[in-house]
């Protein structure tokens, strides 16, 4: 769909990635801007009165605006952190002495199961049903988390469903391998938080995002503490600033930021929907071949219900035996628990391969895969 | 020979039916050790000759990739008879030379080939603190 824009491939001519959802690739539009950034006017925001500065601070704060309207929300509303698992921790930690009960889902990444099974006493875990969806369950929790697509088994929660089902209990959604693929709306899934990372999403890493729904920073106090976050610093008690500031101690990852708002204009110009409908035009095409070639697949049969992403596993083959034998052929997907012992555990599986796709990937990229497929399984027959 | 070869005829019969497979009864030591990053889990079973000195019967059970079963297969062979003085002394780069594979530059699969060489060692650790208390 878009090969040509992303330098990478012109260095490595035959390289298949298929490991988007661990991290993407970065478009020569968003590596520009990084350039330029360093280039043109390098400083820190929010500080200094000079001309460097007041640029910076511009296109810091744009890039806040961009991310807004991106997943519908109000610059204020949206901290930038470093990652979403450190998003994630944010709240966590920062709602732990007003919360008492919690619940998050068998199907999540360690960075959404972690915090709250070692912050909060009262820790629940939705499971799946026999058909592998969630069993979206009230159970008198004042917050739930959940993840809106799976980096494991691609499945899209239904989080309007969820919210229906929880009232008016806190909600956090984790949308580490959403955000990339699909249109999000927090407004419209009525969350509470929402986080993802910019990496996954053609970005730098070292920027993550999180959406807190304004009013909820009252219920939460500062999770780290310093400069920049605070108002007025007296030598016996100090005040804190407002949101979003209230969560971004100390000078931010500003390139990494800056990456982020030139990532999702590159986005935007391409359109999100066309983004999952290359996506499931990939997927189809990959449930297709492996249910060809007999191969056991992770998650929902139907394209639709998932993200772009399949995992899959072969009776009798290690999945490390799998990512190294792809991997001679130039095709990297990754291999593993991908930080989800918990959902790996729950299937009784020990460990699976992930083929995970973006808008550069192509279909004749899924016929060397097939081929490669069937020259693993001639290899173990 | 190159990571490549692993995955030829001999390494793949091998994986499939990998010699010392199996458990061992009356063993000195029983250790198992498991890779956090991609589940691979073993088990050794020791046992020693008259003297307490050298390795007399060595087995293995446990799963994962062709690496981490080969290795472990082709280690317990190669252990047998081996003083344990001797084997306290292994390094990745004589496993590397056991197995046929130089890994050294391939950490990620490395770590697979290694898992066997590091359970060898923490049974070594358990067999040397049950000879102090004895």
């Amino acid at each position: 769909m878009r090969r040509e824009d992303f330098p990478i491939f012109h260095k490595n001519p035959w390289l298949i990635y298929f490991d988007s959802a661990a991290t993407s690739q970065k478009p020569k539009y968003v590596i520009e801007e990084i350039r330029k950034f360093f280039e043109e006017y390098n400083s820190n925001v929010h500080r200094s009165a000079n001309k460097l500065s007041e640029i910076a601070t511009e296109r810091f704060e744009k890039a806040r605006e961009k991310v807004a309207k991106f997943i519908n929300a109000k610059p204020h509303e949206i901290v930038f952190t470093k990652n979403s698992t450190e998003a994630l921790n944010l709240i966590a930690y920062s709602l732990r002495k007003k919360i008492r009960k919690v619940t998050t889902t068998i199907m999540e990444h360690h960075s959404n199961f972690l915090p709250w099974q070692n912050l909060y006493k009262d820790f629940n875990v939705w499971l799946l049903d026999e058909e592998g969806k969630l069993k979206v369950e009230r159970n008198g929790s004042e917050l739930y988390a959940v993840v809106h697509a799976s980096n494991v088994l691609g499945t899209i929660n239904d989080i309007k469903e969820i919210r229906e089902e929880i009232g008016d209990a806190l909600l956090v959604v984790d949308g580490s391998q959403s955000a990339p693929h699909l249109k999000v709306d927090v407004k419209r899934m009525d969350v509470d938080f929402f986080a993802f990372t910019g990496h996954k999403m053609l970005a730098s890493t070292g920027v993550g995002v999180l959406y807190v729904k304004e009013g909820n920073e009252k219920l939460m106090e500062p999770f780290l503490y310093g400069g920049e976050m605070v108002e007025k610093a007296g030598i016996k008690s100090s005040t804190f600033r407002e949101m979003p500031y209230y969560f971004e101690a100390g000078t931010p990852n500003i390139m990494e930021v800056i990456s982020l708002g030139a990532a999702i204009t590159y986005l935007e110009k391409i359109g999100m929907e066309n983004v999952r409908a290359h996506d499931i035009k990939l997927v189809k095409k990959t449930l297709k071949i492996m249910e060809e070639l007999n191969i056991e697949v992770l998650g929902p049969k139907n394209a639709e219900e998932r993200t772009g992403l399949v995992s899959f596993y072969i009776k009798g083959v290690h999945p490390h035996d799998i990512s190294s034998l792809l991997d001679r052929r130039g095709i990297a997907i990754r291999s593993g628990l991908h930080c989800a012992h918990p959902l790996h555990e729950f299937l009784g599986i020990e460990a699976s391969a992930r083929a995970s796709f973006y808008l550069y990937n192509e279909e004749w990229e899924l016929e060397k895969f097939r081929e490669a497929l069937e020259e693993i399984l001639n290899v173990f027959r | 020979m190159s990571l490549d070869e692993i995955y030829k005829d001999f390494f793949i019969s091998l994986y499939k039916n990998p010699k010392n497979y199996g458990k061992l009864k009356d063993v000195d030591v029983q250790k198992a050790l498991a890779n956090r990053f991609c589940g691979d889990a073993l088990i050794f079973y020791l046992k020693l000759d008259k003297d307490r000195k050298k390795v007399e019967e060595a087995r293995f059970e446990g799963k994962g990739c062709v690496i981490s079963i080969v290795s472990a297969s082709m280690l317990t062979e190669y252990i047998k008879g081996k003083s344990i003085k001797e084997l306290e002394e292994l390094t990745p780069k004589k496993l590397f030379e056991i197995i046929g594979v130089d890994l050294s530059t391939n950490p990620s699969r490395a770590k697979c080939a290694l898992l066997s060489l590091n359970l060898l060692k923490e049974s070594l650790k358990d067999l040397k603190n049950k000879n102090d208390k004895n």
